[in-house]
């Protein structure tokens, strides 16, 4: 027997129906999105060998934290067309130049891909690299290169402690704008931007009090201009702290004002607005900001002190450098995020896609190592400002060896600033280099087969240790007063001695042809063997020298063209590397000859 | 024979109908659909009546929620701009006005080909056609009527998304001017965006600009001399210099015969092309680099002499086609430095018809200065280009002589009239290359009307743009972008400008601590009182973005005027085009330009509505859709593969495909190439929907231009009203009621 039901019963059926079909599908999707969710949580679980869980993404943006297939879901199945689309659309302007809009597609490639973090290295390194050589000047090239640093940043918030795009971050800092052709602008860039800036506002007709007034306390006109506010007649300027302190108390009246430098929130919340300069990291005083010091993962009090441990904080590897008065170096937050990288690889057993270990783990003691050379680089050119010389802008650092050497230590310094500065950057030159040699050697120690290509690195921090340590001090005793002035200039005089014995061990291990070496190292006495390179350092301390000097004479008789009796520049592999260490070496010797003249009664101990 | 010979031997009547065929079928349909098959329904026609049956589809379309689609267009665009990244404000507001434009097309033409291709087979269907057919109404009035009725939709649509897009553009561009005049305000800009973004806060994001391009772009080795009419190009630039000539085939070839192969085998087909080179040079840089007719023999100890005895510079001299491409390399000519020489040189060629590199005109070595039959005096260097080479030119619209240097530290200077081509008398035991028994042919007028037209260009770059080198490295290299008749565009501040070229810069000043910024040095010549006014600040530039410059008031006295740039800044090269300066003749409302932009995408929409109706007149919806994108799309997917789609893709299949059989090669080789040819003739009969780009002009802030708005309107009408009269006649033969 048939039922006969009614239309209207028929059609609310229908309805209720669809209604439980459509909240069932809802339904579905909500769970298969903590489903995955939760085999993802459990599949980082077992990759992070059982360690603190990653915390939740932020919600930097909600469509990129968006599960891929739930992007695929919402675009129709279109996602994997469209991102081909705009791949090929993207790149086809990158070579036709045509950088419009070109930010633009590339955020959208990110939004639909955001789980492959192939795409964003390439796209880190490519706005990095292929987009800023487009530009011309320097300053767009360096905005381009923050847009990367941005987009990596932004990669790093929705997909926390990922040691690809933290390593990829690393890269721009250390090699982009820390050792590229165009560094000596970019370091300086970073530098000033680190530090939370002060803008000094003063009426037009005070401008050449200021200028007057400033530039005895380290301003510097070409990288801060003052600019002119035509309708309220006064000048402005954004200066350093370091100069903007001593100022607050010299530089003073009616109409002058001093502002902490703050960006409007509005710019940070509108998605098109590019960033033209790095936000700052330090407060007033050169500390790190709090924020960049907030701990996902805090440190268990019971850990030993010697187990390194991975926080999650941005800048947790710069706290121990702590001041930074003078702005932090772009190779320190190399070396921080590559320090990041490191341990990510170590205790959280992540492994980069496109670097191996090895690569991975000598980073932080490389950029170790070039922040110490930066250091040492700004130093001297601090030294060559207070005595009053001429700073080349551009000069290869060695260059910068020789002017300053012959100055006598309590030659009157031009400018407190620079004589406070130049101190501050050899001693944290000389702690980075100790540093430096500790990374080095840890990772000597995990990765004992590639060991041999670190060895000449260690020496150099060895050396890079004394001499800048010498160099602090025997400035550090222009403002000491007796038998402290004394012991610095007897501990400058050490560290002169040790740094150019080093200097020449150095060279003798690395920078001399086979048949010198063993022409030129002697015989152990104890052992009676000949030295070689590997034990050449532990040779007599006062036969050093002059085995230097004499390989340097069977260089020059090794490499004579027996017919034509003419030395064979071009056969000389080393000869530019012996140069650049003579040129260290004669830098201590024309300091502890000024040493010996200032303390005759150490006159043993500085003679070279 | 050759492959377009056929195009020479149409009579004159002919060439019109070919040359308007679309015209000719448009009439023909037209004429045949309203006067032949439906002349009683014409004479019939109403409007009202149309209009009453496009009420009822507007009316139907609005029930069915159409305008819905405006709202979720509108949140998709705000949507999706929250995820746009910009260069600058202005790139951030042109992305903006972009993704506005872009999606009122979209939703538009949807719903055009939506409702307009799936109405009639519905009415049919749902047998609501009956209600219309048995009124006293024509087949004419439905088809009318259904189009006007969803143009209507259309325009509404339109409204409503341009009421949106007008007002989002000036929030937008409201806030982008804030963060302007911030940054300006905060010097967060670079030395190059300074100027830019001045200009922005000035005039505005969303102001549309009229410009007008100068007349000619040349690239010198040095600035020109206003009282001179001598030009340099100079070797360390690696400029040269190209003569035009129009392809006048009775002048060059003789008179026209109705035998093309004859025809070509004449005039220069018989006799070759000689060409007269004259011009002075200059020694430029140190003595010792200079070379000299006698090296001294052995090993130079000490200071080198200074040479004595120099000898003349060298150059070459080429034939490139109309379109700048190289047609007849130098290697392919007989070379020499005078008239004499030139015959000696051709009857050694004579002999072998094989040509000694020697005696080329690659690197000619100019004559001693002499005086020529025309009273000029300078130095030459002559070059013949042999007959069998010379047919070739037949087939093209124009060539031009290219003459480069090829000596180092040597600037060239070049008269008004520095190329000379001949037909050379060629008789046995007479032998006349330029002189009273040789045919002397026309060059193409100046820019000014006398003299030749010259093109003086730099190296050419990547992108197809003439670079100039700047600094140390070209201290004198100037561009000049030459103005003739331009509008007076002054306003209080001068004349504006607008300049964007490509930057290039090698390592080797990056060093440098500070930005660096490319510096343009800008001069005004005004052509009237040679007087040059430099302008007090250079124009800082990067590489293609917009830069802004006034050229003062006072500089210029007439509408001809030249504008010279030179790079200030070594190791850097700039890219030109000859649309990389333009004058900034007016600035127009955004409103206006948008209301231009708005009317393209309606005219586009109608033509949609037009093919849809039409293919719904014969097919079922969901295949009228299909058709109706189809024929859309068609035109522009055949541009797509234009590149491959040419002559010899056949025979570039058989090659790929490495076919070795040649019966099969054939088949294969002639198929693709008819089927590409009917591809080709297809897209013709098709609608040029790139007619209709709505979005280019004013995405870039460049003013509409009527022309635009008139494309658009022909291509509506040339395939709308055929089309409307093919759907009547079909829908008229087509039994739809009993």
């Amino acid at each position: 027997m048939t039922v006969m039901t009614s239309p209207e019963v028929q059609a609310r059926r229908n309805t209720a129906g669809r209604i439980a079909v459509v909240v069932l599908l809802v339904l579905g999707l909500v769970a298969t999105s903590y489903l995955r969710d939760w085999a993802i949580a459990d599949h980082e679980a077992i990759r992070n060998n059982g360690r603190l869980p990653r915390p939740a993404a932020s919600t930097e943006s909600p469509l990129s934290t968006m599960p891929s297939f739930a992007t695929a879901l919402l675009l129709g199945g279109l996602r994997g067309p469209l991102v081909m689309i705009l791949w090929t659309s993207s790149e086809t302007q990158k070579q036709q130049h045509d950088l419009q809009d070109f930010d633009t597609k590339v955020e959208w490639i990110r939004l639909l891909q955001p789980e492959f973090d192939t795409v964003h290295l390439f796209q880190i390194w490519n706005k990095a690299y292929n987009i800023s050589v487009q530009m011309a000047s320097l300053r767009n090239k360096y905005t381009t290169i923050l847009d990367a640093i941005d987009y990596g940043q932004k990669v790093e918030r929705e997909r926390p402690d990922d040691i690809n795009i933290i390593a990829a971050i690393a890269a721009l800092y250390g090699d982009k704008l820390g050792t590229s052709a165009e560094h000596v602008y970019y370091r300086s860039r970073i530098r000033r931007e680190s530090q939370t800036l002060t803008r000094i506002t003063f009426p037009a007709n005070r401008a050449d009090d200021f200028r007057t007034l400033a530039s005895k306390v380290g301003w510097i006109e070409d990288q801060s201009p003052i600019t002119v506010d035509s309708k309220t007649q006064t000048d402005q300027v954004t200066v350093e702290p370091v100069s903007a302190k001593p100022l607050a108390n010299e530089f003073t009246g009616p109409g002058v004002s001093y502002l902490t430098e703050t960006r409007p929130d509005a710019q940070k919340h509108d998605p098109s607005w590019r960033r033209v300069r790095l936000n700052p990291m330090l407060d007033e005083n050169g500390y790190i900001l709090p924020e960049l010091l907030d701990a996902p993962y805090p440190r268990p009090p019971n850990l030993p002190a010697a187990q390194q441990w991975y926080d999650g904080s941005t800048l947790q590897f710069l706290k121990q450098y702590e001041p930074y008065p003078y702005g932090i170096s772009t190779l320190a937050l190399a070396y921080n995020d590559y320090k990041r990288a490191q341990l990510l690889q170590l205790l959280w057993n992540q492994h980069h896609i496109q670097s191996g270990d090895t690569v991975i783990d000598a980073r932080p003691a490389l950029s170790l190592k070039d922040w110490a050379k930066d250091e040492w680089e700004r130093g001297r050119r601090y030294e060559l400002r207070m005595w009053g010389l001429s700073v080349p802008q551009s000069a290869d650092p060695v260059e910068l060896e020789s002017p300053t050497s012959d100055d006598v230590f309590d030659k009157p310094s031009a400018d407190a600033t620079d004589y406070n500065a130049a101190l501050y950057s050899y001693a944290l030159g000389s702690r980075l280099f100790h540093d430096a040699r500790g990374e080095f050697l840890q990772h000597m120690e995990r990765y004992k087969t590639n060991a041999s290509v670190y060895f000449v690195h260690v020496d150099d921090t060895i050396s890079g240790e004394q001499l800048m340590k010498a160099d602090h001090d025997y400035l550090a005793a222009a403002s000491a007063k007796g038998s402290e002035r004394e012991r610095l200039l007897q501990s400058a005089a050490v560290a002169y001695q040790n740094a150019m014995l080093q200097f020449a061990v150095t060279v003798m291990k690395y920078y001399i042809d086979e048949p010198v070496a063993a022409e030129v190292f002697p015989k152990d006495p104890r052992t009676g063997r000949q030295y070689n390179r590997a034990n050449i350092g532990t040779v007599d301390p006062r036969l050093i020298l002059p085995l230097l000097n004499a390989a340097d004479e069977a260089t020059v008789r090794y490499l004579t063209d027996p017919v034509t009796h003419q030395y064979m520049a071009a056969r000389d592999n080393y000869h530019d590397d012996r140069e650049t260490y003579r040129r260290y070496m004669n830098r201590c010797q024309s300091r502890l000859h000024a040493i010996a003249q200032a303390l005759p009664a150490a006159g043993a101990a500085t003679a070279p | 024979m050759f492959p377009h010979d056929h195009i020479f031997s149409l009579p004159l009547a002919a060439n019109w109908f070919a040359g308007n065929w679309g015209l000719l079928v448009v009439a023909v349909i037209v004429i045949y659909g309203l006067l032949v098959v439906g002349a009683g329904d014409v004479m019939a026609f109403s409007l009202k009546r149309a209009w009453a049956i496009s009420g009822v589809c507007f009316a139907e379309s609005i029930r069915k929620r159409v305008l819905w689609i405006t709202p979720l267009a509108i949140v998709g665009v705000i949507g999706i701009t929250q995820f746009q990244r910009a260069l600058d404000e202005q790139d951030a507001v042109r992305q903006s006005l972009k993704i506005c434009l872009f999606a009122t097309a979209l939703v538009v033409m949807l719903a055009s080909i939506i409702l307009a291709c799936t109405n009639l087979p519905k009415e049919i269907e749902s047998r609501v056609i009956y209600t219309i057919v048995t009124k006293p109404i024509t087949r004419l009035e439905v088809i009318l009527g259904k189009v006007i009725g969803f143009a209507r939709v259309a325009l509404t649509m339109i409204l409503i998304m341009g009421l949106f897009t007008w007002g989002y553009m000036r929030v937008t561009a409201h806030q982008k001017q804030q963060q302007i005049a911030y940054r300006l305000q905060e010097g967060d800009v670079s030395d190059t965006e300074r100027d830019r973004m001045g200009e922005y806060e000035h005039s505005g994001l969303l102001t549309a600009r009229s410009f007008w391009a100068p007349d000619q772009l040349g690239v010198y080795g040095a600035p020109p001399d206003p009282n001179s009419s001598q030009r340099v190009i100079s070797n360390d630039g690696e400029q040269d210099v190209l003569a035009g000539y129009a392809m006048d085939r009775t002048a060059l070839f003789g008179p026209p015969n109705d035998n093309v192969d004859d025809w070509a085998h004449s005039g220069i087909g018989e006799r070759g092309l000689a060409i007269r080179v004259n011009l002075n040079t200059q020694r430029t840089g140190a003595a010792t680099d200079q070379p000299q007719a006698v090296q001294p023999f052995g090993p130079v100890f000490g200071k080198a002499p200074a040479p004595t005895n120099l000898v003349p510079p060298r150059i070459s001299i080429e034939i490139f086609d109309e379109n700048f491409n190289d047609l007849f390399a130098s290697t392919t000519m007989v070379g020499a430095s005078t008239s004499g020489e030139l015959v000696k040189n051709i009857v050694e060629y004579s002999k072998t018809n094989k040509l000694d590199p020697a005696l080329s005109a690659g690197g000619i070595r100019l004559s001693e200065p002499t005086k020529l039959p025309d009273g000029t005096t300078g130095q030459t260097a002559y070059a013949w280009l042999p007959p069998q080479t010379a047919i070739g030119l037949f087939r093209h619209n124009g060539f031009q002589v290219r003459v480069v240097g090829a000596s180092g530290n040597v600037d060239f200077f070049i008269g008004p009239h520095p190329v000379d081509c001949f037909i050379p008398e060629i008789k046995p035991g007479e032998f006349d290359i330029d002189g009273p028994h040789a045919t002397r042919i026309d060059p193409r007028p100046g820019i000014d009307g006398t003299g030749e037209l010259l093109a003086f260009r730099g190296r050419l770059g990547i992108h197809l743009d003439q670079e100039m080198s700047g600094g140390s490295d070209a201290p004198h290299t100037t561009a000049v972008y030459s103005f003739r008749n331009a509008p007076s565009s002054v306003t209080e501040d001068g004349i504006p400008i607008q300049v964007n070229v490509q930057v290039d810069r090698s390592n080797s000043e990056v060093e440098a601590g500070h930005e660096d910024a490319t510096m343009l040095d800008v001069s005004v010549l005004d052509e009237a009182t040679k007087r040059l006014t430099h302008l007090a600040q250079p124009v800082l530039v990067e590489s293609r973005l917009p830069a802004f410059f006034r050229i003062p008031a006072d500089a210029v006295t007439t509408g001809n005027y030249d504008v010279l740039l030179h790079c200030e800044n070594t190791a850097q090269s700039i890219g030109l085009l000859p649309t990389s300066l333009l004058l900034v003749t007016s600035h127009q409302y955004f409103e206006v330009n948008l209301i231009k932009s708005l009317s393209i995408i309606w005219m586009m929409s109608i033509l949609v509505i037009i093919v849809a109706v039409l293919c719904s007149t014969f097919l079922s919806w969901p295949i009228a859709i299909v058709l109706t994108v189809l024929l859309l799309l068609g035109h522009w997917g055949v541009d797509q593969l234009a590149d491959v789609s040419g002559p010899g893709l056949g025979r570039q299949i058989v090659n790929d495909f490495k076919f070795t059989d040649v019966a099969l090669s054939k088949v294969v080789s002639t198929g693709v190439d008819t089927l590409s040819n009917v591809l080709n003739y297809v897209s013709d009969v098709l609608p040029d929907t790139s007619k209709f780009d709505a979005i280019e002009d004013i995405e870039q802030g460049v003013n509409i231009p009527g022309d635009r708005l008139l494309e658009a309107l022909t291509v509506l009408a040339g395939f709308g009203i055929p089309s409307i009269v093919i759907a009547y006649v079909l829908l008229r033969n087509k039994e739809v009621a009993p």
